[in-house]
């Protein structure tokens, strides 16, 4: 039996509920202007609340509501709780928090942080013993949802909540602006003038289980790391996952209605994922349909593959998915652009992270 | 999957003064040290290492990094050196937590899925169950389940990267294999108990919990 998505729900730049969401997506506003309070440096940044450089519980603020409202849409009892594992991925975990206590003279030990959202959010919703924070980089909340799909098809627990998560704070964006990464604008995936990421913040929470009949199963993950370098990984093993996930599922890549991908408009990243798609599609690649989200809520980073797959959802619901190559599209990476297709049928998702953790996620959509 | 075979254990803890200079020794004998990465990496790396003496594993072997408080030493000193200039870009890329298992996918051979969890009760038996779980799926052949803590901050004070290797074998030094339930409360390990146990000398067996099912490890042979 394949695992279900029972209930989901996603809070980024685009906003939370999936009319806004839908609003937003067809023509996103321009990326908020963001200064580093300690560094003075000023970068575009897509946030989902106003910016509070001394709001200790930002994660936390933006993450509870959300889990409140998956776990009432699915309405699980307090029993079924006990029996729900919490699977979180992020790569900042408590850095933000950790600045703000900083900011504001109030600091505790920073080790102290880092399972702190996994256990005030088990705790405040009565959730079971397994309670797990993933940190893969760009990939943490894939391999969350991964391992969360192996449980719950293991029958180890009943219902796995998986919460991507990932806010505004200094240090991420103060990393990858020294390491040259982020756009001086605008986030312009697979471009030909395409010069960096905007770095976003959200959450979104699933909760994967095995009753029928819901609208969204998860088909198949695949997960491999590429160790060749420790910021980008090569088409090859790009190509190697998402063919691992297709022949998972069952699935003919040319029988998809639509790839979603990583596309964080870093030329390096966009250009191997470009060559990886086409040893894929082969000579199909160029009629490929093609989503992306990064260009309208930024790059969620840790979050961003349950950010994006819930996004996935809402605009797949709603046949407003956005097409992914900024146009004019890059002419080495051969892209055509044609419109992202709807509708029932199998979605991949890629996500690519530091570290060579690369994952591919088939969905499905039933109705 | 009802039985997983236990190739190899190794690694160890050290005192946190100690721990840098000791994990630097296994790198330089391996010829397997990395340049320019942090003091959490290197940890990583060599209990890794001694763990599998070097052999490679299967390419498609996963790496689970279990870790309560993970590179906390070198982010605080990051959080700290942003308050007044960006960070070297190296330094950076290196507190990535995933970046310890990249170097060890990257020394071993191991391209399966890498992942780093942590929680704050029972880290190491979570990792392991994780890679019970994706070996019983198929998703790994073999599956290198490691704790790793670097800042000495349990009560003992000590650094520690402890690792177990598991997968097919024909020499396993012990078997993991289902039990049937009783009502004896299911013990879940720590990466210091099994990894210890398998070193002392003898054979025994020991009962524990993973999976919210009983399993019984025996030991046929002391690992080295």
């Amino acid at each position: 039996m394949k695992t279900e998505v029972l209930a989901a729900a996603v809070h980024c730049a685009a906003g939370e509920s999936p009319d806004a969401i839908v609003r937003f997506l067809r023509d996103p506003p321009p990326p908020a202007r963001v200064t580093l309070p300690d560094l003075a440096l000023e970068i575009p940044y897509r946030l989902a609340a106003d910016p509070d450089w001394l709001d200790t519980e930002r994660l936390s603020r933006l993450a509870e509501p959300l889990v409140a409202r998956v776990l009432e849409q699915a309405g699980l009892d307090a029993a079924a709780r006990q029996d729900t594992a919490l699977f979180i991925g992020s790569s900042s975990l408590g850095i933000g928090a950790h600045e703000a206590a900083v900011r504001a003279g109030n600091a505790g030990p920073l080790h102290a942080l880092r399972n702190h959202l996994a256990e005030s959010l088990a705790a405040r919703f009565g959730l079971g013993a397994i309670r797990l924070t993933f940190n893969a980089a760009c990939a943490s909340a894939a391999a969350a949802l991964g391992h969360a799909e192996r449980l719950v098809g293991h029958g180890v627990v009943k219902h796995a909540l998986v919460v991507g998560a990932e806010s505004l704070n200094q240090l991420t964006p103060a990393g990858f602006s020294a390491l040259r990464l982020l756009a001086a604008n605008e986030c312009r995936p697979f471009a030909a003038d395409r010069d960096g990421m905007v770095l976003g913040e959200g959450v979104a929470a699933v909760l994967l289980g095995q009753r029928t009949g819901a609208d969204w199963t998860l088909e198949a993950i695949a997960a491999n790391c590429d160790p060749s370098s420790p910021t980008a990984s090569t088409p090859g093993a790009m190509a190697a996952v998402m063919r691992a996930a297709l022949g998972a599922a069952g699935v003919d890549p040319n029988r998809l209605r639509t790839v979603k991908v990583h596309g964080t408009g870093s030329r390096e990243s966009d250009s191997a994922e470009g060559i990886a798609l086409g040893k894929i599609f082969g000579g199909a690649f160029g009629e490929l349909p093609l989503a992306g989200f990064k260009a309208a809520i930024g790059h969620t980073l840790g979050a961003s593959a349950l950010v994006e797959l819930v996004l996935l959802m809402h605009a797949a619901d709603a046949n407003a998915l956005p097409g992914a190559p900024a146009l004019p599209a890059d002419p080495a990476l051969r892209l055509g652009a044609p419109a992202p297709l709807a509708g029932p049928g199998c979605y991949l998702l890629n996500t690519f992270g530091f570290g060579g953790n690369n994952a591919a996620i088939v969905m499905r959509k039933h109705r | 999957m009802n039985a997983v075979a236990i190739i190899a254990a190794g690694g160890g803890s050290w005192k946190d003064e100690d721990a840098a200079l000791r994990a630097r020794a296994i790198l330089d004998a391996a010829g397997k040290r990395p340049r320019r990465v942090n003091r959490f990496i290197e940890i990583a790396l060599a209990g890794a290492l001694d763990c599998c003496r070097e052999q490679l594993l299967d390419s498609a072997a996963g790496v689970y990094l279990a870790t309560r408080y993970g590179d906390v030493r070198e982010t605080a000193q990051q959080l700290e050196e942003t308050r007044r200039e960006l960070p070297m870009p190296v330094s950076f890329i290196n507190i990535s937590g995933n970046m310890a298992g990249h170097y060890i996918a990257g020394a071993l051979g191991a391209r399966g899925p890498n992942i780093a969890i942590s929680a704050e009760h029972g880290v190491f038996g979570r990792a392991l169950e994780l890679a019970v779980a994706d070996l019983a799926a198929g998703a790994v052949r073999q599956a290198l389940v490691g704790h790793v803590e670097e800042a000495g901050l349990d009560a003992d004070g000590c650094a520690q990267s402890r690792w177990l290797l598991l997968g097919a074998t024909e020499t396993p030094v012990a078997m993991l294999a289902r039990a049937p339930a009783d009502n004896l409360p299911l013990a879940v390990p720590t990466a210091a108990d099994l990894v210890e146990w398998l070193r002392r000398p003898g054979t025994g067996g020991m009962r524990l919990g993973l999976n919210g099912a009983a399993w019984r490890l025996e030991k046929t042979r002391p690992c080295r």
